[in-house]
Formats: structure tokens, C-alpha cells, sequence
């Protein structure tokens, strides 16, 4: 089966989108600080000097028809569908798609029937795995086709790292032990519980 | 052009805009240059598959935790910097009684922290301040 994701790379393309959002980011912030400083009265030379608002206005004021030939309104045509075609495709990469839905784990297909493992159940495996390790508060665990996480808390600081390779080789064991296929194990400490403002030395 | 720069209710439209049109300009910049995800703490060295790490709050509780046990700290604030690959910084403040000094006290919360700066290469950073009057060690 097809591992059930839409979008897991970074696309080389999202840099250059971003890029372009950060220019045009500066340059709203930019032009609007000009039309607040020329709001709150400082000196139009003074304004024009650091940003050339006037020179840009008067050179968009004062084209009219006959500065447009056929060919400069050719290019000007090419230039909007490529802008129109680049910004768009740009715009539809920088849209979020995030993680679908988890699958069932297919342990058999055959021709009398299938016979898959519930994610929910992997996951459940997991966590009682995890909670049985000493020191573990809580756990949560979400299979990937690829990846089997578990997210824990812990009561313990003095151990924390071996109690997080604990629950790795824990889960890691217990997927063994029931036949499942042995997935990478992704543990992440969530949550420290303290049971008490100080622990006893 | 005229109006903005003549005083009137166009002015002060325009000031209220270009003031918008800022904040969005810096809010647009906010959002592509801060990090989107959470860079969390990478355990190097993991054992076979799989990969251990820890999120900075529940590392900074845990680190805290530990610092609090250190002799001569009355209280603590902790702060985790992840490292880009693995690793990272622990920024430790710490409380102390006016009859601690600073060096025992460092070397004390650093001597603490030993069981998460080793496992996850962290780095330590411990700096002590006298704590507030009738702050004292439990």
C-alpha cells in the first residue's frame, strides 16, 4: 500500500515562494512607514529623498497610450501570464497539506481474505509497552506506515534518558513479540509530572 | 499625494493605513522567518532504529527539577536551546542563599544536571543570584 501521505518533502520551490512573500513583506512595511511619516508631516524631500515615492508616482502618472507599442504591450502580455503562471504554482506549493489519515497494517493478503491489524491496536500495543517502564506517567502513540511514534511523560529526571531508551526498546520488543513488523520507534518526551516540588535525594 | 501631505482627515486616514500596512508588512515577515515546528532535542546516538528526543518544556521542567535539588538553590528557571542537529544549550538561573556563593553553586546545579547535559549533550550555562529575602533551601 501507498504510503498515505500528500506532502512530506520541502519543496525546493517553498524557498523561493517565501522569498518572494519576505520582498514583498518588506516592502508593504516600507512604504507604509513612507505614508506614515508623510501623514505625521515630516518633509516631503525628505521622504522622496530615502524612498523615491514621488519620482515613482509621477513616472506611473504620466504614461498615457502612445507609450504602449504593440510590442511592449506584447512583452507586457507575456511577462503577466508567466507572472500569472510562476506566482500561481508558487501560491499552490505553499499551501499546508498536512498528514492524512493513519492505515491498517496489512500483515496478510491472500486469496480467502486479508488480515490486517488495526492501527489503534498497534498504537495501544505501544502504549501499554511504554507505561509498563518505570518511571513513565503517560504515553500516547500514533502509527505511520513507516514510523511508529510514542509520545511520553516521565516522573523521573535523574534517569530521563534511559528511561526514554527504556520505552524504545520496550515498544520495539513487544511488536517483536507479537509478530508485528519491527517499525523504527520515534519516542518524544512530552511532559515531566512532578510529583512534588522536590524530589528526595 | 496633496492631501496626505496637507493636514486634514486624509492624513489621518493615510497615518492610520500606512500603520496597518506596517504591522501587516511585519507580520507577513514573522511568519516566513519563525520557525513553523518546534525543534525538539535530539537524544544522540540512539539505540537501533528510531530516534529518541525530547520536547524544550518538558526537558526545561525536568532540568529544573534537578537544578532545585542542587545544593544551596532556592529556586530555579531553566531554559532548553535546541542544537540544529542534536544537542543544544540549557540556560540555568538560579536562586541562592546569601551563604552560598556563586562558584559552589554552579558547580553544584551543574553537577545535577549531569544525567540530562551527558545523555543529550547539552551544554550548561548556570548563572546564580542571591534569592529573594526569606527565599531558603527545602
Amino acid at each position: 500500500m501507498l504510503r498515505q501521505r500528500v506532502h512530506t518533502r520541502t519543496n525546493p520551490f517553498g524557498f523561493v515562494g517565501r522569498l518572494l512573500v519576505l520582498v514583498l513583506a518588506l516592502g508593504l512595511a516600507w512604504y507604509g512607514l513612507m505614508v506614515l511619516l508623510l501623514s505625521v508631516k515630516l518633509t516631503p524631500s525628505t521622504v522622496e529623498a530615502i524612498s523615491g515615492y514621488r519620482t515613482a508616482y509621477d513616472f506611473l502618472a504620466g504614461l498615457g497610450p502612445m507609450d504602449f507599442t504593440p510590442r511592449t504591450r506584447g512583452i507586457l502580455a507575456a511577462a503577466g501570464v508567466a507572472a500569472f503562471l510562476s506566482f500561481g504554482y508558487l501560491a499552490l506549493r505553499e499551501l499546508p497539506r498536512p498528514y492524512l489519515a493513519r492505515a491498517d497494517l496489512a500483515l496478510k493478503v491472500g486469496e480467502r481474505g486479508d488480515t490486517t491489524v488495526n492501527a489503534r491496536a498497534i498504537e495501544r500495543l505501544a502504549e501499554t509497552a511504554a507505561l509498563r517502564q518505570p518511571g513513565v506517567t503517560r504515553a500516547a502513540s500514533r502509527y505511520g506506515s513507516d514510523e511508529l511514534g510514542v509520545d511520553v511523560a516521565v516522573s523521573t529526571a535523574r534517569e530521563l534518558a534511559a528511561v526514554l531508551t527504556a520505552v524504545q526498546a520496550a515498544v520495539a520488543a513487544a511488536l517483536q513479540e507479537h509478530d508485528l513488523p519491527v517499525l523504527p520507534v520515534r519516542v518524544t518526551l512530552t511532559g515531566f509530572d512532578r510529583k512534588h516540588k522536590r524530589e528526595l535525594s | 499625494l496633496r492631501g496626505l501631505e496637507a493636514p486634514g482627515g486624509v492624513a489621518v486616514m493615510s497615518a492610520l493605513t500606512g500603520a496597518g500596512v506596517v504591522l501587516l508588512g511585519l507580520s507577513l515577515v514573522s511568519a516566513v522567518l519563525v520557525p513553523r515546528r518546534e525543534r525538539p532535542v535530539v537524544l544522540p546516538r540512539p539505540s537501533d532504529g528510531g530516534s529518541i528526543d525530547a520536547r524544550r518544556g518538558a526537558l526545561g521542567h525536568a532540568a529544573q527539577a534537578l537544578t532545585e535539588q542542587a545544593r544551596g538553590v532556592t529556586s530555579a528557571k531553566v531554559r532548553v536551546r535546541p542544537g540544529r542537529r542534536s544537542g543544544g544549550r540549557l540556560s540555568v538561573r538560579a536562586d541562592r542563599p546569601s551563604t552560598a556563593t556563586p562558584p559552589t553553586v554552579r558547580a553544584a546545579v551543574e553537577e545535577r544536571l549531569e544525567p540530562l547535559t551527558g545523555p543529550f549533550a547539552l551544554r550548561a550555562r548556570v548563572t546564580s543570584r542571591p534569592g529573594a529575602r526569606g527565599s531558603r533551601v527545602q
